[in-house]
């Protein structure tokens, strides 16, 4: 009897498998590593960035180091409709589950990303991790840059900013936090391309022909952009973004200046825990957000610095950090540490109440902060 | 006999079945975790009332008739629902009638194992799908923002009595325990008890988890899913597509016992008439009124019949172990 029923079963699942449409094999798709939306006249050129699975580099071995990836580019009114079309300039449908990165050139704003990103969000293949970044200029320029050190564009981007973030240099977004912000406006690092001049040529080689320049290229994280809603983007520094990191425990360590004496020295100083405490009284809500960090005690904090004071510097040096990314929050009317999320959860009236206004919220919250730095 | 972790597990299996196609009633997730909590409560206290009550030996033909009803809807629904979220995941990927009858098919060969060979696939399931989940919180474990997790939203208690009435119409394993498993358990009060405590720890942590990672994102869309889609670990970079495997072995085990009890209940009929048992009819009959509450999507049922009338012709034509009836 059960040969009778695997027999039925199997017979039922072939039917099922040749029942099916629209199933499309994985060689007919294109790869996408990273999409790059830049704005043009009243709509969007989409740049995507497709792995080339012929090998690592070129089909020969004479030159391994070339990159494996192409790009290739459209422009139409909505950001699906340029994606449509650069399936048809590649022949091959598009597969974006692997997408590592997005990038959005100058003009381009994620202030409302259900928008924005619907094509990404409404398939069930993309990534909801998939990182954000803004790019200074054109993000097709910065996906089509040949990177001297010839890895896979996306996958340097994506270390170049998750180094950045963990350093406190930069604030990291993905597609699902820009989604999420709520109250607090999408904060994307900032990339840049840079060029390094390559050492001068030699005599021979200048003699033999016109002169070439040739400049290897880096991706730089300069800071971030915040993009709050209705109003303009503005820059984050690197001080800014640190702070902003540390409050909201997504920076693991930073290098703070540590003078010994007349000779400037730093410490690493590693993020231990934020702990947010919140009243309300009168109308008006104090957040209380203390940052505790940790020095680890290495040979250069016993030599050079004395522990009382290095804790002493170390606090004062990140209240400087946390008040100017504050003073920025206030005079930009932007949540930039989230309160609303705080308030959200924990006094809903008062947010039902402030509507969704910002600049309301931040006018009835207070914020104090305190900084603990312990060498350990 | 089996034991009463065996019977909780194969109750356990009709939940995991339904919590990745869980879809909140409005904008309040937290009206869902407090609405799955009270449907728990009563659904506990009922079965305990009802287990606790003297039972005849063989329950009668109208009351084999009721439950048999009763079983053909709930394995419907469930055929139902597991298409239509496997349609949600892979749009225009799978066709929905071979879909239909394949799982049907296959529901059928694992209900020829009998109720207790059932229920322990199903406990090698129900562990083999907690260890998938609790992998699939540590890779969202970094996303967490207890910020996010927010208990007043303004119209919540209408949420409330919507997902409470939503929670209590899904639970065909009820009837499911109170009649077949109650045979066949050595404590159907203790397993009613594990089961439960386990189904509102369970979907509490994972719409908890759902709301703190996903925030506002966990009122659109399937929230489990997208959380699973967005988990990502040192060896598994996403986990929807065990989702998908484990909700569907855990809806085939669940299949199973539906059609194990839908078998019972046609060799019960084709009995001798007997005097009717009240008892099993009203259960029956209660149930089949609270499962008319529930979404019955119309597409897929005319490929959902034919599955039902293969898989109970399959299951019916093998000899059953043992004539306990309902």
């Amino acid at each position: 009897m059960s040969r009778i029923w695997f027999f039925l079963i199997t017979l039922t699942l072939l039917f099922a498998a040749f029942g099916s449409r629209d199933t499309i094999a994985s060689l007919d798709r294109a790869m996408i590593h990273a999409v790059g939306i830049d704005r043009e006249n009243e709509g969007y050129r989409v740049t995507l960035q497709v792995f080339r699975p012929d090998g690592t580099g070129s089909e020969t071995q004479l030159d391994p180091a070339k990159a494996n990836v192409y790009t290739v580019d459209a422009a139409a009114p909505s950001v699906e409709q340029a994606i449509v079309l650069c399936e048809d300039k590649l022949g091959e449908y598009v597969f974006i589950g692997h997408c590592q990165v997005m990038l959005l050139g100058e003009g381009v704003s994620p202030e409302e990303p259900e928008r924005l990103f619907a094509y990404f969000l409404r398939s069930k293949e993309s990534y909801l991790g998939v990182r954000l970044a803004a790019a200074e200029g054109k993000a097709s320029e910065l996906l089509s840059a040949e990177l001297s050190e010839g890895t896979v564009a996306a996958q340097n981007i994506l270390n170049v900013i998750k180094r950045s973030a963990e350093n406190g240099a930069t604030v990291e977004c993905d597609l699902l936090s820009a989604v999420n912000c709520g109250s607090c406006p999408p904060i994307l690092p900032l990339l840049k391309k840079t060029g390094a001049p390559k050492e001068e040529q030699s005599s021979d080689e200048k003699s033999s022909g016109p002169e070439k320049s040739s400049v290897s290229q880096l991706i730089s994280v300069e800071g971030a952009v915040a993009f709050p809603k209705g109003k303009e983007p503005f820059r984050l520094g690197r001080g800014e973004c640190a702070a902003i990191s540390l409050v909201k425990g997504k920076a693991e360590r930073l290098m703070l200046p540590a003078e010994d004496g007349e000779k400037p020295s730093a410490v690493s100083v590693e993020f231990s825990s934020c702990r947010t405490d919140a009243r309300e009284s009168g109308g008006v809500i104090t957040v209380s957000k203390r940052l505790e960090t940790v020095i680890r005690r290495d040979h250069t904090v016993d030599v050079l610095f004395r522990g009382e004071e290095l804790e002493q510097r170390c606090q004062e040096e990140l209240i400087a950090l946390i008040s100017s990314a504050e003073r920025l929050s206030r005079e930009k009317g932007c949540d930039l540490f989230g309160i609303g999320t705080t308030v959200r959860s924990r006094f809903p009236e008062v947010w039902r109440s402030c509507g969704g206004d910002t600049e309301e919220l931040l006018r009835r919250c207070v914020l104090s902060f305190e900084a603990v730095c312990r060498v350990k | 006999m089996q034991s009463e972790y065996q019977t909780a597990g194969l109750m356990l299996c009709f939940t995991l079945s339904r919590l990745p196609v869980f879809k909140a009633e409005g904008d309040s997730m937290s009206a869902a975790i407090f609405g799955e909590l009270a449907a728990c409560a009563i659904l506990f206290g009922l079965s305990v009332l009802l287990c606790k009550l003297p039972r005849r030996e063989r329950g009668g033909r109208i009351a084999a008739a009721v439950c048999a009803v009763y079983y053909t809807a709930a394995l419907s629904l469930l055929l139902c629902e597991t298409v239509r979220s496997t349609q949600y995941s892979f749009p225009g990927f799978y066709s929905t009638a071979p879909m239909v009858i394949s799982l049907a098919a296959a529901a059928a060969y694992c209900a020829s194992m009998g109720p207790e060979g059932c229920s322990r696939a199903a406990c090698a399931a129900v562990v083999m799908t907690l260890i998938a989940f609790v992998l699939m919180i540590a890779g969202v474990a970094g996303g967490f923002d207890g910020e996010r997790i927010e208990f007043a939203d303004a119209d919540r208690f209408e949420q409330f009595g919507r997902e409470l009435w939503k929670s209590l119409s899904r639970s065909c394993e009820l009837p499911l325990l109170v009649t077949l498993m109650r045979r066949r358990s050595k404590s159907p009060v203790k397993a009613s008890a594990m089961y439960f405590f386990a189904r509102a720890a369970l979907s509490g942590t994972a719409f908890l988890i759902c709301m703190a990672v996903l925030g506002d994102h966990s009122r659109t869309g399937q929230p489990l899913f997208s959380l699973a889609a967005y988990a990502k670990t040192a060896l598994i970079e996403r986990f929807d597509a065990l989702v998908i495997l484990f909700r569907t072995l855990c809806m085939l085990i669940s299949a199973a016992a539906l059609l194990t009890g839908l078998r019972i209940c046609l060799s019960e009929i084709r009995e001798k008439a007997e005097r009717a048992m009240p008892l099993g009819a009203a259960v029956s009959a209660l149930s089949a009124l609270i499962l008319l509450g529930a979404d019955l999507s119309p597409l897929p049922l005319w490929s959902t019949g034919a599955g039902i009338a293969l898989a109970a012709g399959i299951s019916a034509a093998r000899k059953g172990r043992g004539s306990s009836g309902i």
